[in-house]
């Protein structure tokens, strides 16, 4: 009976073991998560203004998104219907919000100023790869190479920022924030300086 | 008057009567500051100021926010680089 009861403590401690040892393992199958703040060099990943120019968010280019000016029914051929809409009282601003995403547009140029996804099914296409709310950091490794520059300005944020932008662009951007627990996309943003 | 970057609901309500020394709002990084920052396009936290004349029906309509005014023209007190009050602008 002691034996018996030997063994079996034996297997409890060998399950915890192997329980723990999977949890550890990031959705990639690599044993161990690098913290990227420690690992990753510091800046803006710049890439040519033209790839820069091609980014998708939810299927469309700046340009494209900047050509509805704005206007609800052009916003909607775009992405489908929107949840709300609204108008600032005391600023010229429409705020769209969809499920996964705000889209916000300046009513006095028509010109887009910031789009906020949160939600996977809004995935935004870099050079031909597409990110999206939820990816693992160590994807967008594998995607844009292990040197990829991170910014973290605890500061201002805990959570540290993936830059992409082209050289000379002095007037917008686009991060994509990863929660530094997780080191999961969480959100992502294109932000446009007035 | 509008300031930018303040944090939300941090301003007293429209129609207020605002006297010296209330506060009229909480700088934040609302907007787009946080990502400026973090992009490194600026390394200030700052608020805006904006002040427009108001004509026509305006403001509810979303299309008419007002003749752009010089703010300079409506603050008394100028402040140095320091965030320090200048001596004799006192209002």
């Amino acid at each position: 009976m002691k034996k018996l009861k030997t063994i079996l403590i034996f297997l409890v401690a060998n399950i915890v073991l192997l329980t723990a040892d999977l949890y550890a393992q990031d959705k990639t199958g690599n044993s161990s998560i690098d913290n990227p703040v420690q690992t990753q060099p510091n800046g803006r990943n710049l890439i040519s203004c033209s790839a820069f120019d091609a980014i998708t968010y939810n299927g469309h280019t700046i340009s494209q998104i900047n050509a509805t000016g704005g206007i609800q029914s052009s916003v909607q051929s775009l992405w489908g219907s929107y949840t709300t809409v609204n108008e600032n009282d005391t600023s010229p601003e429409r705020l769209f919000m969809f499920d996964e995403a705000k889209v916000a547009f300046n009513t006095e140029t028509g010109r887009l100023t910031t789009i906020e996804i949160s939600n996977y099914h809004w995935p935004v296409v870099i050079l031909g790869k597409e990110i999206k709310v939820g990816d693992q950091f160590n994807k967008l490794k594998q995607e844009f190479g292990s040197n990829i520059k991170i910014i973290y300005k605890p500061a201002i944020s805990d959570r540290y920022v993936v830059s992409f932008n082209c050289s000379g662009n002095d007037y917008d951007g686009l991060l994509i924030y990863f929660n530094p627990a997780s080191h999961e996309v969480d959100e992502i943003k294109y932000y446009k300086i007035p | 008057m509008q300031f930018g970057h303040l944090k939300e609901n941090s301003w007293p309500p429209n129609g207020s009567t605002i006297n010296v020394g209330d506060v009229i709002g909480i700088q934040a990084l609302s907007g787009n500051l946080e990502a400026a920052i973090l992009d490194g396009y600026t390394n200030d936290v700052h608020s805006h100021i904006i002040v427009r004349k108001r004509i026509g029906p305006g403001w509810d309509t979303g299309l008419d926010y007002g003749e752009p005014l010089n703010p300079e023209d409506f603050l008394t007190t100028k402040f140095n680089s320091n965030g320090n009050p200048i001596s004799g602008t006192d209002c």
